[in-house]
């Protein structure tokens, strides 16, 4: 028996939510837009951490953080350090850009509102399953006012990344610690800070949650590869 | 459901408005007093003299003070009280009665003043214990009694008139006006206890009304965030079937079906803006930033809705204005007004205008468009009226569009206001707070290498003042700080007993009990060590050795930001710790 259920090329996605419906729903959806996608489901936090004693490596993690009986923030980090190498992207009802600012600064990858339009939805989705990223542009736009970029807007297009740097900017952008990503790239913890300080440098900003802002800003996201 | 209200009794109305008395009835009562005190001053024993008036000073003085403590004795049962305030209503009474002690040294015209006096004083109390009886009556009778006796007396003496007649007389006239004012004060009080009867109907229906609506507010509340689990499952399960493989009608028809369920969303999203609005759940936030990109991005979405009916969408708007304000919530106001006006406009255009006016600036969504008439201007501002759409077809909405905007500026306390011709156009102006420039761009101040990085600590702020703890909320949350304010002591421990904050940023000052000092030491009661700050605009040197005793250090308002950052984090980091001085 292998030790981990992870074919190459496929994907495992976990849906943590409590509504079945819900659930059911993202799952239908999520296999239309990536039919070899595996998907598993949980309806708490604990039994999402069953699965981490199940040995399934999950990639990612979809994440309604209103469960039963665990604060929202508390939930993320629990589920965040259960799946160290999987991208947390937040699917909430609640599009307070203070709240998502801080799932992010939490260690989420992104963050999908509940919304009905469809067409968002679909997009967020399909950009989520391709880069494990997505911030929504309305919260982007309120965090941009509250000082989450470090200096104003980029002029002269998207800054020249090298691949590595490509590499780890998309790691850290998936909320990893830089051991992980030194583990998934197999290089020097060391060599990541490097990189990252690089990265910092050429984005003009200090933070995990800078980047975050404005790699979306400078919509670099289809260039992470 | 019936929810039984305590009935505040007439009574305790009554000893209210006796505690409300001012100082013009005691000043006439002394004055006249004094009258009496002088006609007889040559004469009669000074003894008296003095004793009687320091004697109605007195009495007076009691009165004021049992006044006073009986409105708010709510520990003695009402009876009891009322009991009190009849007997020293009586020992005023007897005490201005005893003007007839004097009688001897007056002469008769003197006396007829004395008389005089006292009836006055009898009269008036009628409207001063409003009529309440037992009070009345105890002031009253031994006020009167005295002078009935005397004037009955001189006039049946026999030696001077020979019939009792006069005398006869005199007692029927004192019972007739004893009696009137009897009725007098029944009057008074039957229709002061009918005003209060009616004031508590109207306070009930009052309380009622505001139950009934905070009830309807919660129903809602409720429900459209519970229908909203739902239709967003919804969404998921269409966004599915559309990415089947359909056939054309089908397609068709689940396109259809995904356009009505996003008019059912905006539509439910609406009612929830309402229902939070009214239930005083919506915080404000206010910050300073800059006016123009913030409207030109709201102006750039609405471009293309603006294009397809032919429209033009225009923003005017000087350079280098800042405001401050609740990014979030101008939002949705602005969002709100530039979407009716495209509505209601066919042709021309859509203009949103900034412009200064004194030291505030306006902020303005003009249109060519139907315009409303006079009479119905007020009502648009009503939840679901709409203009001009009285099938309610709902594929134009609720009706709750400018409901939601009228109750944003309110929570905003922005002043808002609506000129409109029908067939001309709409124009909404909001009065912005113009902010100093230099004070905007938050992102400059994070970059400011001095002060070192306080993000992502939990701070308490306790301070009494509002507007205090909602800058340094702005101010705090700005650098990334998780922020709870709290107006007191009390608040603090409730606030800290779940979770310990990272830091304590108290002011030295607190209204109420206490100071910042104490609920500092309260705080280190439930966690000890905590690292805490004290802020004061004090600079009174006690002040600061009471900081400095209590080896607190103290910043002084204003404080400058790079200043806060550092002591927080010097604080928390623990670094201060040896050098509890104060800083100047």
């Amino acid at each position: 028996m292998p030790d981990k259920y992870h074919l190459p090329n496929t994907m495992n996605v976990l849906v943590i939510d409590d509504h079945p419906l819900y659930r059911d729903g993202l799952k239908a959806l999520v296999a239309g837009l990536e039919p070899t996608a595996r998907v598993y489901e949980a309806a708490t936090a604990s039994d999402a951490l069953c699965l981490v004693q199940q040995a399934v490596e999950v990639d990612l993690v979809l994440l309604d953080m209103n469960l039963p009986g665990i604060s929202r923030l508390d939930a993320l980090a629990s589920i965040k350090a259960a799946f160290d190498s999987a991208s947390i992207v937040v699917i909430s009802a609640d599009e307070d850009p203070s709240l998502i600012l801080k799932t992010i600064e939490a260690g989420a990858a992104g963050y999908i509102p509940k919304s009905t339009d469809q067409v968002v939805t679909i997009n967020a989705l399909r950009i989520v399953l391709a880069h494990g990223v997505y911030l929504p542009p309305a919260a982007l736009r309120q965090t941009q006012l509250t000082g989450c970029a470090a200096r104003p807007a980029w002029t002269g297009g998207a800054p020249e990344l090298s691949e590595r740097q490509r590499a780890v900017l998309r790691c850290l952008l998936q909320g990893k610690a830089n051991k992980v990503i030194a583990r998934e790239l197999d290089i020097a913890e060391g060599t990541v800070k490097a990189h990252l300080w690089a990265v910092y440098q050429v984005l003009g900003v200090t933070s995990r949650v800078q980047a975050m802002c404005r790699v979306h800003e400078l919509g670099m996201l289809n260039r992470l590869g | 459901m019936s929810i039984e209200i305590e009935t505040p009794r007439v009574e305790q109305e009554l000893l209210e408005a006796y505690a409300a008395q001012g100082w013009l009835v005691p000043i006439a009562i002394v004055l006249s007093a004094l009258l009496i005190v002088s006609l007889a001053w040559s004469t009669a024993p000074k003894a008296l003299s003095v004793g009687w008036f320091a004697m109605v000073v007195s009495v007076l003085l009691v009165r004021a003070r049992s006044q006073n403590w009986l409105k708010q004795a709510h520990h003695i049962p009402l009876s009891r009280r009322m009991a009190i305030a009849a007997a020293t209503s009586g020992l005023g009474g007897v005490t201005h009665g005893a003007s007839i002690l004097f009688w001897p040294y007056l002469s008769d015209l003197e006396r007829a003043l004395q008389s005089t006096y006292v009836l006055g004083l009898s009269s008036g109390a009628v409207a001063a214990v409003i009529g309440y009886m037992p009070v009345f009556l105890a002031y009253m009778l031994p006020l009167l009694a005295p002078l009935v006796v005397r004037w009955v007396g001189v006039l049946a003496m026999p030696a001077e008139h020979g019939t009792l007649g006069p005398a006869a007389v005199m007692l029927l006239l004192f019972t007739i006006y004893g009696g009137l004012l009897v009725v007098l004060a029944r009057d008074t009080f039957r229709r002061y206890r009918e005003s209060f009867d009616s004031r508590q109907l109207m306070r009930q229906a009052l309380q009622q009304a505001e139950a009934a609506n905070r009830t309807k507010t919660r129903f809602l509340a409720s429900a459209s965030h519970d229908l909203r689990q739902p239709m967003h499952t919804l969404t998921l399960f269409g966004a599915a079937l559309t990415m089947a493989p359909l056939d054309d009608r089908a397609r068709h028809i689940a396109n259809q079906m995904n356009v009505a369920l996003q008019a059912l969303s905006s539509q439910l999203d609406a009612l929830l803006d309402v229902s939070k609005l009214d239930a005083g759940v919506v915080p404000v936030q206010a910050r300073v930033f800059p006016l123009r990109p913030f409207v030109g991005q709201l102006v750039g979405e609405f471009e293309s809705a603006a294009h397809r009916k032919g429209l033009q969408l225009v923003l005017e708007s000087p350079h280098d204005v800042s405001v401050l304000a609740d990014t979030l919530l101008l939002e949705r106001v602005l969002r709100n007004l530039i979407d009716n006006a495209i509505k209601y406009t066919e042709c021309g255009d859509v203009r949103v205008q900034i412009s200064r006016q004194a030291a505030d600036l306006l902020l303005t969504v003009r249109d060519t468009g139907i315009g409303i008439p006079q009479d119905e201007q007020q009502r648009v501002f009503d939840e679901f009226y709409q203009l001009g759409n009285p099938e309610r077809n709902r594929s134009q909405g609720l009706g709750l569009g400018l409901s939601i905007v009228k109750r944003l500026a309110e929570l905003m306390q922005m002043q808002m206001v609506l000129r409109s011709e029908p067939g001309v156009g709409t124009q909404v102006s909001l009065r912005l707070h113009e902010a100093p420039a230099a004070a905007s761009a938050p992102a400059a101040t994070l970059s400011v290498p001095a002060s070192p990085p306080i993000t992502g600590l939990r701070l308490l702020v306790v301070d009494d003042e509002d507007q205090v703890r909602q800058g340094m909320r702005a101010v705090l949350e700005g650098l990334g700080c998780e922020v709870m304010t709290v107006a007191d002591a009390d608040a603090a421990c409730v606030a800290a007993q779940t979770s310990r904050p990272d830091a304590v940023l108290a002011d030295l000052r607190l209204r109420g009990q206490g100071d910042g000092i104490q609920a500092i030491t309260r705080l280190r009661a439930l966690h000890p060590s905590l690292p805490a700050l004290l802020i004061s605009g004090d600079t009174a040197p006690e002040r600061l050795r009471e900081a400095d005793a209590a080896g607190l250090r103290l910043l002084h308002k204003p404080v400058p930001l790079a200043v806060l950052t550092q002591a927080i984090r010097e604080e928390v980091d623990g670094v201060s710790d040896c050098r509890p001085s104060v800083e100047a």
